[in-house]
């Protein structure tokens, strides 16, 4: 494992479409819901809106619930946002951990538009991830320590 | 990296055999330390690095399964955008 995949993601793909177009495509939510397969009840993305989605995409994710907070919109430059990434078809309650960052850079290319994705935060989400485990372990030890002196106590 | 073998090594032994710099090990290591992946104790004059080895491959599957679900929907953006199927 490359250890800076601990702090970004990051993919670039060319898009034989005009910037314009492409900015249109992230930031429109009705757009947006198409290529993401979301649905939202919600009409426009601004900075700091919360966009509560759902995911419509086929398997075990299916209707699973997820925002989005907006952080920037610099238009047909950049589009930024944190969420709590991956699945949780479980819908547990994530809003404890830490969010990562996604950023989408355009930038004009011959015949269409570089399209990258940055997502930044995953040591942040990691270390809060294994304070807990390391916290449950802890919890478990401490019970056993304390019904372990329950037991000697009684045996006095 | 070589740590993921089990026994804990020094900063010197790790960049050995390999095209990495010290600092380069160092960076990387401190990266890992920060996610609570590694960590280093000290014995007499040397610090020596472990891998928590399970915790490890849980980062690696969720963050594969991340890149994964970009791939996909970049796919799926440039396809409704260049008008193919999808």
């Amino acid at each position: 494992m490359v250890a800076s995949e601990l702090k970004k993601i990051e993919r670039t793909t060319m898009v034989r479409a005009p910037r314009s177009r492409v900015w249109r495509a992230l930031t429109d939510v009705g757009e947006f819901c198409v290529w993401f397969h979301a649905d939202t009840e919600e009409k426009a993305f601004h900075p700091g809106a919360a966009i509560n989605m759902l995911s419509t995409y086929e398997g075990p994710c299916y209707r699973m619930k997820f925002t989005i907070h907006v952080v920037d919109m610099v238009p047909e430059e950049r589009f930024s946002w944190r969420w709590h990434p991956g699945t949780n078809p479980a819908g547990e309650d994530l809003s404890a951990e830490p969010m990562t960052l996604v950023e989408f850079h355009l930038e004009e290319a011959e015949g269409g538009t570089l399209v990258t994705v940055v997502e930044t935060g995953f040591d942040r989400l990691l270390q809060h991830r294994q304070a807990r485990v390391l916290g449950e372990n802890e919890g478990g030890w401490q019970a056993q320590m304390a019904s372990l002196e329950r037991y000697l106590g009684e045996r006095e | 990296m070589r740590l993921s073998r089990g026994e804990p090594l020094s900063i010197k032994e790790l960049a050995r055999g390999t095209r990495m710099t010290r600092q380069a090990v160092t960076k990387h290591l401190h990266v890992l330390a920060g996610a609570g992946l590694a960590c280093s104790k000290r014995t007499g004059r040397e610090q020596l690095w472990s891998l928590h080895q399970r915790r490890l491959e849980e980062a690696r599957l969720f963050l594969d399964h991340v890149s994964r679900q970009w791939d996909e929907r970049l796919e799926s953006l440039k396809a409704m955008l260049e008008g193919t199927a999808g």
